[in-house]
This record gives C-alpha cells, sequence and structure tokens, in this order.
C-alpha cells in the first residue's frame, strides 16, 4: 500500500451513492444532480473573448449589424458625428479577434436617424435602410469585396420604401428581415404621412444597376400610431413574424407570408404582451420557435424574454408565459439577440444600471415554447446602452458592437459557451460508466474520487464547462489531488 | 479486512457517531454537542454548537447515531432535490438561510442530504 486511497473502495470514503442517469456517464467524470434526481455527465464548451477594437473614435449614433453568408464577414454601419453614414466590413479570426475593412461613407446628410440592415444570400449584398435627413425612409444595397483589412463595398442607387417615396417613417424604429426563399428583404415602419400605421414592405435587389426595387408598402395596422418593429423570418413555415407596440399600449403580433413584392395572407393578430419596448427577435431552425426579447414597459421597464412558434398552415403564432430577465429597469435601446445552432442557444446583449450584459436563452420545441434563462455574463467592456448584434457561425461567436460610455465605437467577438454545469448542480464524479436510465454509483461532494485519471497530486482542480478536470480556475472547484487517480471532493460551502 | 469501507457504517460512512442523548429526539433533526459529550436537539442558545443531524429517534438518555458533518442523512422527508438546507434554531432542517440558519447540505434525493464538510 502506497497511500490511503487504496484502502478506499471505489468511489470512496463513504459518499458513494447511487443515482440513476440522464443520458449516458463515462466512468471517472464530473456529474450534475438534475431536479428529477437522476444525474448527466457535464458537457459543454468554454467562452471565448477575443479583444475589443475600436471602429469610431467618437460621435457616433444609429449603428446596425448584419452577417454575410457568402464571405463569412459581417457589417457594422453607424452615423459619423452626424455628418454622415458610414461602415466597415468585420472579420473574425478563430480566436474571436477583430479586423476592420476600409471605412466607407454609405450616405452623406445630417440628422439620419433609426437604420437597419441585413444581408441578401440571393443576391450577395446588404441592404441597408434608414431614416434619412429628410425623415424618408431610403434604402441602400452595398456590394462587398475582399477580405480582412482590405474588405471594402461599393454603395448602389437610393431607393424609398414607405407608401410614397416623400413620406415620412416614424423615428421608432425600423426593423428588417431577408427572406431566403423569395429572395427578397422585408422592412417594417411606420409611415409618418398615414398616421404612423404600420407598413411593410418588400423589395428585391438588383445588382445591374445597383439597387433595390420596393412593391407597394402594405398597410398592417391602421388603428392607431405604430412603433417598436420587429421583422424575423422563420425558415421552416416560409413566414414572417412581425411584432410592434400600437398606441403604446399593447405588443402585437401577425404572421404574413412574402411572395413577389409584397407580404399578405396575414394570420390572426394577437397581443402577446401589453406594451412591449423595442423588441429583438431570432429565430431557432433546431427547435422551431422564436425568442422574443423586450422592455415591458407595462411592469416597470423590466427585460422580459417569451417564446413563440409559427404554424404556417394557418399563419398563427403561439407565445409562451413571458419571463422576467432582470427585475430591475431596462435601457431604452434596442434589444440584439441571435442564435446559434452550434450552441442551440439563443444570445442576447442588454443594458441594465449594473452594466452591460448577455446571457444566453434556451427555447423549447414545445407546442407552448418555453424560455430558459442562463446565467447573465456582465460584458468584458462598459457600455452605455446603444448597440447591434450579429451572430458569425462561421466561428461560432456573436460579434457585440457599442458604444462604450462617453467615448468610441468598439465591437468585440464572443463565443457564448454553453455548459449545463454550475456551481449548485455538481454533484461529484461518477465511479463507473454508467448507461442512460441505469443506475449507478456516483462519489458525491465531501467523498474521494479514485477512479479519475491524468491529476497532479497536492493540486488543486476545477470541473471545467466541458466537463474536464484542470487546474484552470473555474466557477467550480471540484477538491484537491491526493495522487494522480483520486481527489479528495470538496464541500465546505 | 481489504478495504477501510468494512469499517464504516452505512448510512454516511465515517462520519456517523453514536451519542447518548439529553432529551429525546426525533429522527432526522439537528443535534447540538453539549459539554458533557451528549447532543440536544437544536436551539437558539447552542446552535454554534451544531454538530449534525439524527439518523434515527434517540429517546432521552438512549445512544443513537447521529451523521456528522461530511456524512449523509437519509431520514428526511419531502426535501426539493438540488437546494440547500438549513439548520434552524428549532432543530427543524428547511431551505430558510436566515442568520442564524446553518447550512448543513445539499438534497440529493427527497429525502438524503449531503452535508456538508466541518469548517
Amino acid at each position: 500500500m502506497s497511500n490511503l486511497s487504496e484502502l478506499l473502495p471505489a468511489g470512496g470514503g463513504g459518499k458513494s451513492v447511487d443515482f440513476v442517469a440522464s443520458g449516458t456517464i463515462t466512468s471517472g467524470k464530473p456529474v450534475i444532480l438534475n431536479s428529477a434526481g437522476t444525474v448527466t455527465e457535464v458537457s459543454g464548451s468554454s467562452v471565448l473573448t477575443g479583444t475589443v477594437s475600436d471602429f469610431l473614435s467618437a460621435n457616433g449614433a444609429y449603428s446596425a449589424a448584419a452577417y454575410d453568408t457568402t464571405n463569412n464577414q459581417g457589417l457594422v454601419i453607424y452615423r459619423d458625428n452626424n455628418a454622415a453614414i458610414k461602415g466597415r466590413i468585420i472579420t473574425v479570426d478563430s480566436s474571436n479577434n477583430i479586423t476592420y475593412g476600409t471605412e466607407t461613407t454609405i450616405h452623406t446628410a445630417a440628422n439620419t436617424l433609426t437604420t437597419t440592415a441585413v444581408y441578401d444570400s440571393t443576391h450577395q449584398r446588404y441592404v441597408v435602410m434608414f431614416k434619412d435627413g429628410n425623415g424618408d425612409g431610403q434604402a441602400l444595397t452595398l456590394s462587398p469585396s475582399g477580405t480582412g483589412g482590405s474588405a471594402a463595398f461599393t454603395v448602389g442607387s437610393a431607393t424609398y420604401f414607405p407608401v410614397s417615396a416623400s413620406n415620412d417613417i416614424r423615428s421608432t424604429f425600423l426593423d428588417s428581415c431577408f427572406d431566403p426563399d423569395t429572395g427578397q428583404v422585408i422592412v417594417a415602419f411606420a409611415d409618418t404621412g398615414n398616421s404612423n400605421h404600420f407598413y411593410m414592405s418588400v423589395g428585391e435587389v438588383r445588382t445591374s444597376p445597383e439597387d433595390i426595387q420596393w412593391g407597394t408598402a402594405v398597410a398592417v395596422d391602421t388603428n392607431g400610431a405604430c412603433s417598436s418593429f420587429s421583422v424575423t423570418y422563420d425558415t421552416t413555415a416560409n413566414k414572417v413574424l412581425a411584432l410592434w407596440e400600437l398606441d403604446g399600449t399593447s405588443g402585437k403580433a401577425v404572421v404574413g407570408t412574402v411572395t413577389s413584392g409584397t407580404i399578405g395572407s396575414f394570420g390572426t393578430v394577437v397581443n402577446y404582451t401589453s406594451n412591449p419596448y423595442k423588441p429583438g427577435s431570432a429565430y431557432n431552425v433546431d427547435n422551431n420557435c422564436f425568442l422574443i426579447l423586450f422592455r415591458n414597459d407595462a411592469a416597470s421597464m423590466y427585460l422580459t424574454a417569451i417564446g413563440a412558434k409559427v404554424d404556417g398552415s394557418d399563419n398563427s403564432v403561439v407565445f409562451g408565459t413571458a419571463v422576467v430577465v432582470t427585475s430591475e429597469y431596462s435601457e431604452s435601446y434596442p434589444q440584439g439577440v441571435t442564435y446559434s445552432t452550434a450552441m442551440d442557444k439563443f444570445t442576447a446583449a442588454y443594458y441594465l444600471a449594473a452594466g452591460y450584459q448577455y446571457r444566453n436563452f434556451s427555447v423549447s420545441s414545445a407546442a407552448t415554447p418555453v424560455v430558459t434563462l442562463a446565467t447573465a455574463v456582465t460584458f468584458p467592456s462598459t457600455s452605455d446602452g446603444v448597440y447591434a448584434n450579429y451572430y458569425d457561425p462561421d466561428e461560432d461567436a456573436v460579434v457585440f458592437t457599442w458604444r462604450r460610455v462617453g467615448g468610441p465605437w468598439g465591437a468585440q467577438a464572443i463565443t457564448p459557451g454553453s455548459t449545463n454545469l454550475s456551481a449548485t448542480t455538481f454533484i461529484g464524479i461518477s465511479d463507473a460508466a454508467i448507461s442512460s436510465a441505469a443506475s449507478g454509483s456516483v462519489t458525491i461532494k465531501g467523498g474521494i474520487s479514485t477512479n479519475v485519471t491524468g491529476l497532479t497530486a497536492n493540486s488543486t482542480y476545477y470541473v471545467q464547462a466541458d466537463g474536464t478536470l484542470a487546474t484552470t480556475s473555474s466557477s467550480v472547484l471540484a477538491g484537491k489531488a491526493l495522487s494522480s487517480t483520486s481527489i479528495n471532493l470538496d464541500y465546505t460551502t | 479486512m481489504s478495504n477501510l469501507s468494512e469499517l464504516l457504517p452505512t448510512g454516511g460512512g465515517q462520519n456517523a457517531v453514536d451519542f447518548v442523548a439529553s432529551g429525546s429526539l426525533a429522527a432526522g433533526i439537528a443535534v447540538a454537542i453539549n459539554t458533557n459529550g451528549t447532543v440536544s436537539i437544536v436551539s437558539a442558545g447552542n446552535i454554534g454548537s451544531l454538530i449534525g443531524i439524527t439518523a434515527k429517534a434517540i429517546s432521552d438518555t438512549a445512544t443513537g447515531t447521529v451523521n456528522l458533518f461530511g456524512g449523509i442523512n437519509e431520514v428526511q422527508t419531502g426535501l426539493t432535490i438540488g437546494s440547500d438546507y438549513y439548520a434552524q434554531a428549532d432543530g427543524t432542517i428547511t431551505t430558510t438561510s436566515t442568520s442564524p440558519a446553518i447550512k448543513v447540505g445539499q438534497a440529493i434525493s427527497a429525502t438524503t442530504i449531503n452535508m456538508v464538510d466541518w469548517t
């Protein structure tokens, strides 16, 4: 006998307990305790945070962002010093560090306001839509070229999407999405020339000449003044889910079908909440559901999340139960929501008195979707709440762009990571392999696990997001190694 | 003897120890150790001497088993799996963490608490 652990049974120390496994468990691996009393092997991925990089020194406003799935690059646009709308191509490398392309002027005028951007993968153009200096709803196409620091774009000719080309649009707010099935862009806005009623226009990009041609604007809600628009395309049902606020008192939703140059066949308009301010939405193709995040001005201005599912057979939409994300006043800026197929999670950023935060959200595939919140992460950098995000599927990173407090505008790429591990759910280490639904032994916290491998005696180990044990600090302390194969599992707190 | 487990009692390994009760003790209540080595139900006056949870009912002056910190207590009822539990000033075990409550562990089943190590 060389050490005490040889006297102990597998899972030694008297703290070995049998549990039923939910999912297959490998021998000697950290496991979590589920609310049903079963255990699951810890699995997931770690956060990868790139370096902050600035794209504008000061005096910016009205940013928007989009991702080019053809060239695997992003776009950020912004108003510079109230003199012009400019933009840069963003390239993210495997370390999540950012390279900007050449800054290019998109539109020269003062007093431009709300802005939105999408990427049209059919015509391989960005489409930028904004309230121009005359108050009109203007659209421009951007044709990207080059890579990395040499990436740039050329700007097409202006067209106008409101009911009439000279009609003003309301400042609060634009939103847009791209329909890959018909290769068209959908923009949602309030037409000031028509009592701020809610309209949607559908346009198709032309590459010769370079512009976007709009169909006649479609009235969606003429019952009052509308604002806080969100439009998201459902690639399963091939429909558009539109959200808006009516008269500052009710949050409305409707599903529509896009055809050539127009949108129609609307389903029944439903109230999904009482008073939402600037919702953000994204679609999860894996679970066929939406996550909608909004500031609930009818409930203390708390940030609130709700899941939704569209039925394309009758253009209906079902909402789940709203979940309060933060019981704290949320700043009055658009909510950026993205979806990662790699993580099967939504990610959103928002601004609170406590600082700029992001977190992951899960939405179930149930007929009435259920939202689950992950732990919030305080953003690595400061913000004063103005931001736009997009998801880069090639690097599995969310690119956050924002105005730093009182200063420059920057961007940072972060792979949020996803794990089932937390300090409260970690229960111990499996004593042997356990088949899913079978019962097996786990050495729980406070015991001595004796079938791990590769440890260094007297080193302190932590459970990592992917389920490995490492000396790298994490929020979950495992314990101190007694030998290369045994660890005294801590349970002092 | 081939390993240490043969020396260990069931239900909580090396951290289950027999004590003489001072007062009648129900199963699964928090107990404190007295200066004469007996154990009593926890009260506001002795919660600082909390030592563990009774593994079974013990009559006054009788000897019975107490699961000490670091052990496992298996005689609870109605626990919420995954929740932390605390000894209260009346000897009960609940999820209330307000002082002077002291954390005793985490529920790993409806009847079992994995007890924190003594610190």
